[in-house]
Parts: structure tokens; C-alpha cells; sequence
């Protein structure tokens, strides 16, 4: 390995922090605006923050040309964007979460089952019909499904106070084995219409996205976010190990409770209407630690950023890449995120010298 | 004494099922003074060193810090008591040097303490010799490095009582001597210093007091003089040991007795 100079490296990954997080904001912005101007009705991006500054009761640029221009924007299209916005973002924290409290890069909540065991509990709600809480039944009934998961994959992969890769995959193979039979009793079990609406939701989409259900997914992600922002200085400890964490001061059962609470809790909010995204909360939080490096405080920011802007991105090829047809987004993040993984594994395999 | 003993095991035993890891110990950790515990594989210094940080609960007797259960304690109170130098040194996430000697400073985060935590970081890296390694990844370091690395954590953590668990080794010589003398230094400044060692030339040398165990029992407590006996050690080892003084720096010496190779062979 060459010499490098400490102060020269330490700069480089300021500046490049800095770099990050300016160009993920731009790109943030940028295709929030192409996205919600891209699509049968062609809206030009002057147009689109338009409406959006009038709405806001500023009087600032063009509002759309087409009549039904502005209905569009507010009915369909911005429901959208904001739900790409805050599943991407509450998916890559999970993961980011998820990676700390195991001590494992390869967690994500749809690897290892965790997604999958809340769709179970919602595609129940489906199938028969429970409509107790409204809006807020599928919701409710996804935390519980992916809270029971996580705590059952928690409680089988973990030995002497960390989790091995070998464990932990295999651990998501057996989970998503049980949970896809389930999936799979679900439809068995329901009418024509309810197994439409299931698999389709399997394969994960933004589409018929409403201000309802923004406003079901928004307070949900936004708690499981702050929640995790405020761990982060502790996750960052618990990379010592249990034992060493709890020397120096970490309560270790607590933490481990909490993330693992608001783990179910961002998965319930990305996939009671979106069904499952995979692979997200893998692969942002991997490209962020190698720019921000492993400290929770930058990687969660630079993780909840980084997911909003794959998720954009990926919704907005989703509705573009074939015409007059949508590609469900869950199918696009797996068939990049699978190889990613595929990679990560071998990676993780070769630097820790074996399965450990 | 007692008014001065900060942590203390009384009749303290540890049993797993069948198998009784400790017996009846009774050790105080006093201010002002490096302790180090030396014994054969399997005589339970690890495991006392468990029970003085608080991780292992006694199934008999008692462990006090300050007088009080240590069990009892919060994670974080203790954390602000005792430090702990583990004897395996792993980490999730390549975190560098730096980071991971500041996470010493935890306990103190959020009060005044907090105030000093550049200068004593720096200050800890640059006792155990790890300045140059600052930007390093912790993953990518040697064993010996990674020791070091984790030691300045411990004094990062500014704890009155520091507990370490077979601290030389994978150090070279030199940084053994440097780390025992750094362990030295905190005893003098009044910090209660607990190692575990098995390198006994060095427990003589450094140890203010030497606490031999053997089969989960405490068989002596003592200065090095009068405790590392050349017929105490060979029946505690099961081997013949021999101690004898350096003839120039008047060191005690504890060295196994070798059988020739041509009497074996006959």
C-alpha cells in the first residue's frame, strides 16, 4: 500500500462529503422535476416548479400550458414523487440501520426476509378484508409482520454477540422461504381480484399513489428516520462489539429493541402500498460508506439522501422505459441490486478470509 | 483497607452447569495500584476479569463497586467507573485508528468532560505509539497494532479502575515494556490497574501486587517477592519453574526448567 499523507486523505473525504451530499441534493431536485414532467402529458420543467411555486403562493414562473396540466401535476404525479422520495429514503435507512445492529454489511430488510414477512401480514389484510383502521389497517398490520421477522431473524443469526454472513444469508433463505409459503397461501386463498392486487404489489410499484396513502407513509418514515438519527452516535459504538459497547457505556438490549423497532417500522412504511423494493437498503448505504466511511452521523444523512435519489431514478425508468406500459420498480432495483449483492458477498468473503 | 478498595469480590463464584469456573475468590482492586493475575489456561482469570467489569454475574457471593452491587449499575455510570481492554480486538465496520480511540471518549459525551476529548485523544495515541496509524483502517492493522489501538481507547476513556485482559499479547517486546509502563504510570497517577498476564518476568517486573489463581481458586495474594516461588509455581503449572534475580538489574526472573533434549531422547 503507498504512503499516504494523514492530512491529505482526511481532506479528500471532507471534500468529497462535501461533494456528495451537494450533488445528491441537486440530483434530488433535478429529477424530482423531470419525473413529474415526464410522462403522457409532457410537462416542460419550467412549468412544473411553476405550479408548484404558485401552490406554495408564490407568483413565480409559467403555470402549465395544458388545461389539465396543473390536476395532473397535483393529483397524480406529485403523490408519486414525494412516495418515491420517502420509500427510497426510509428503505436505505433500514438498511443503514439494519447493517449497524447486526455488525453486518449485508443486511437489508428484503434479503433477508424482513420485507417479504411484512407483505405476509399485509396481503392478510388483502385477502380478508380487514379494514379496522382505515387507511392505516395495511400499515399496522406490515410493522407487525416485519417486527416479528426481524426480531425471529435477529434471535437465529446471532451468535456470541455478532451475526456471520454465512448465518445471516442463510438465516434470509429459510425466512423467505416460510414467508414466500405464505404468500403463496395468501393468493390460494384469495378471490381473482385480491390475488391481481397481490402479486402486482410483489413486485413492488409506485403507481395509483394518492395523498392518502403519502399521508400514511410520510409521518411513518419520518419518525423511523429521526428515530435512527438519533441512534446513530450509539451504532457507531456497537461496532466494537456487544461486549466492548457496553464498556463504554451503550446499553446494548436497549439499542438493539429500538433499531430493531424502527427497522419494522421504515419497512412497514415502504411496503404497505409500494409492496416490496429490494436491494436498496443494501446498495445506498454500501456507496454511501465508501464515500462518508462507517460513522452513523454522515452515513444515515448521505443513506436517506442517496435512497431518494436511486428511487426517483428508478421509478421515473419504470414509467419510461417501455412505452405505454409501467415496469414494476421492485423487478428494476433486484435486477441491479441482485448482482450487487452477488458482488458484495464475494468481496466480504475474500477481505474477512473465509464465511466469518 | 477497605475504606481505600474501590472494587471488591467476596466469596465470588461463577458456575456454568456442571462446570465451576471460580470458587470462592475474595480480591480487592485498590487505588493507586497495578494488580496483575496470572495463573495456568483455564484458572479463571479471564472470567474474574469478567466479573470486575461487570459483565459476569456471580452465582455466589458478592462483587462490589464503590460498595455497592456492581450489577446493579448502569451501562453508562459503569462505563464512567471501569474500562475494559477485551482480549479479541474486532470491529464491524473499517472505522480508522482515530475514530476508534475516540469512541473511548463515549461515557463522556454531552458534559463537561467532553471538553477535553481532542487532547486526550491525542494524547492516548501518542502513549501507545499509534499516532502514525491515525488514517488507517482498524481492519487493515496488525494484531499487535490492533492491541494498541484498543489500549488507547481504554485511556481515552479516562476510567478510575482499568481492566485488562492479556494486554501484551501480540506486542513485540518493546511495546509490551511500553504498554506495562503506561499501565505503571496510571497506577501512580491513583487509577486501580487489573491485567491479566501470562508472561510472569513481566508480572514481577511491573506488578505492584501479583494474585495467583489455579483451578477457579485464589492460591496467592501478594507482592511478586513473596509470592512468585519457585515451588508455588511448579505445582500451580504442573512444570518446574525456576526464579532467580538478573545479576545486574536485580530483577526477579520466573523461567521454565528444560529437560535436555539427550535425556529425552534416552
Amino acid at each position: 500500500m503507498a504512503v499516504v499523507d494523514p492530512t491529505i486523505s482526511a481532506r479528500f473525504r471532507l471534500s468529497a462529503t462535501v461533494v456528495l451530499f451537494a450533488g445528491l441534493s441537486v440530483a434530488l431536485v433535478v429529477l424530482a422535476v423531470v419525473s413529474a414532467g415526464t410522462g403522457q402529458l409532457a410537462i416542460p420543467p419550467a412549468e412544473v416548479l411553476g405550479s408548484f411555486l404558485h401552490r406554495l403562493g408564490i407568483d413565480v414562473g409559467p403555470m402549465p400550458a395544458h388545461p389539465q396540466g396543473d390536476a395532473a401535476l397535483w393529483s397524480i404525479r406529485f403523490p408519486r414523487v414525494t412516495m418515491a422520495i420517502l420509500v427510497g429514503a426510509a428503505l436505505s435507512a433500514a438498511g443503514a440501520l439494519m447493517q449497524g445492529v447486526f455488525g453486518n454489511p449485508l443486511a437489508e430488510p428484503g434479503v433477508i426476509g424482513v420485507s417479504s414477512g411484512a407483505a405476509v401480514a399485509a396481503a392478510c389484510a388483502m385477502v380478508f378484508g380487514f379494514t379496522a383502521l382505515g387507511t392505516w389497517t395495511v400499515p399496522a398490520l406490515a410493522f407487525v409482520g416485519g417486527l416479528i421477522t426481524t426480531i425471529a431473524v435477529y434471535l437465529l443469526s446471532r451468535s456470541d454477540g455478532r451475526t456471520e454472513v454465512v448465518t445471516l444469508v442463510l438465516t434470509g433463505i429459510a425466512v423467505n422461504a416460510v414467508t414466500g409459503a405464505l404468500l403463496a397461501l395468501m393468493m390460494f386463498l384469495a378471490d381473482t381480484q385480491a390475488r391481481e392486487e397481490i402479486v402486482f404489489w410483489q413486485l413492488g410499484s409506485l403507481n395509483g399513489t394518492r395523498w392518502q396513502y403519502v399521508g400514511v407513509v410520510a409521518p411513518l418514515a419520518v419518525v423511523g428516520i429521526v428515530g435512527a438519527f438519533v441512534l446513530s452516535r450509539k451504532l457507531d459504538l456497537l461496532a466494537l462489539g456487544d461486549r466492548a459497547a457496553r464498556h463504554v457505556g451503550v446499553d446494548v438490549e436497549r439499542l438493539r429493541i429500538g433499531a430493531i423497532t424502527l427497522v419494522a417500522l421504515l419497512t412497514a412504511a415502504a411496503v404497505a402500498f409500494c409492496g416490496i423494493i429490494a436491494f436498496v437498503g443494501l446498495v445506498v448505504p454500501h456507496l454511501m460508506r465508501m464515500v462518508v466511511g462507517p460513522g452513523h452521523r454522515l452515513l444515515l444523512p448521505a443513506s436517506v439522501l442517496g435512497g431518494s435519489v436511486l428511487l426517483l431514478a428508478a421509478d421515473l425508468v419504470a414509467r419510461t422505459a417501455v412505452p405505454y406500459a409501467e415496469l414494476p420498480i421492485g423487478m428494476l432495483t433486484s435486477l441491479l441490486g441482485g448482482p450487487m449483492f452477488f458482488w458484495l458477498l464475494r468481496r466480504t468473503r475474500r477481505t474477512a478470509g473465509g464465511w466469518a | 483497607m477497605t475504606a481505600h478498595t474501590l472494587l471488591q469480590v467476596l466469596g465470588g463464584s461463577v458456575s456454568y452447569g456442571e462446570a465451576t469456573i471460580l470458587r470462592d475468590v475474595d480480591l480487592d482492586v485498590r487505588p493507586g495500584e497495578l494488580l496483575v493475575l496470572v495463573g495456568p489456561n483455564g484458572a479463571g482469570k479471564s472470567t474474574l476479569l469478567g466479573v470486575l467489569a461487570g459483565d459476569v454475574a456471580l452465582t455466589r457471593g458478592k462483587a462490589l463497586l464503590d460498595g455497592e452491587p456492581i450489577g446493579s449499575r448502569r451501562a453508562g455510570e459503569l462505563s464512567r467507573r471501569r474500562s475494559v481492554l477485551l482480549q479479541e480486538h474486532r470491529l464491524s465496520f473499517p472505522f480508522t485508528v482515530a475514530e476508534v480511540v475516540a469512541m473511548g471518549r463515549a461515557p463522556w459525551h454531552g458534559r463537561d468532560e467532553s471538553d477535553s476529548d481532542e487532547a486526550v485523544v491525542a494524547d492516548a495515541m501518542r502513549r501507545t505509539d499509534v499516532e502514525r496509524l491515525a488514517t488507517r483502517k482498524f481492519p487493515t492493522l496488525s494484531g499487535g497494532e490492533k492491541g494498541r489501538t484498543s489500549f488507547a481507547r481504554v485511556m481515552a476513556q479516562e476510567a478510575p479502575i482499568v481492566l485488562l485482559d492479556e494486554p501484551t499479547a501480540a506486542l513485540d517486546i518493546a511495546h509490551q515494556e511500553a504498554l506495562l509502563t503506561e499501565a505503571r504510570r496510571l497506577a501512580r497517577e491513583g487509577h486501580s490497574v487489573v491485567a491479566v498476564l501470562h508472561d510472569l518476568s513481566l508480572a514481577a517486573a511491573y506488578a505492584d501486587r501479583v494474585c495467583i489463581l489455579a483451578g477457579g481458586r485464589v492460591r496467592a495474594d501478594g507482592a511478586p517477592g513473596d509470592v512468585l516461588r519457585p515451588d508455588l509455581l511448579s505445582d500451580v503449572y504442573g512444570h518446574p519453574v525456576d526464579v532467580f534475580t538478573h545479576p545486574r538489574t536485580g530483577d526477579l526472573i520466573v523461567t521454565p526448567l528444560r529437560t535436555p533434549v539427550e535425556e529425552v531422547v534416552r
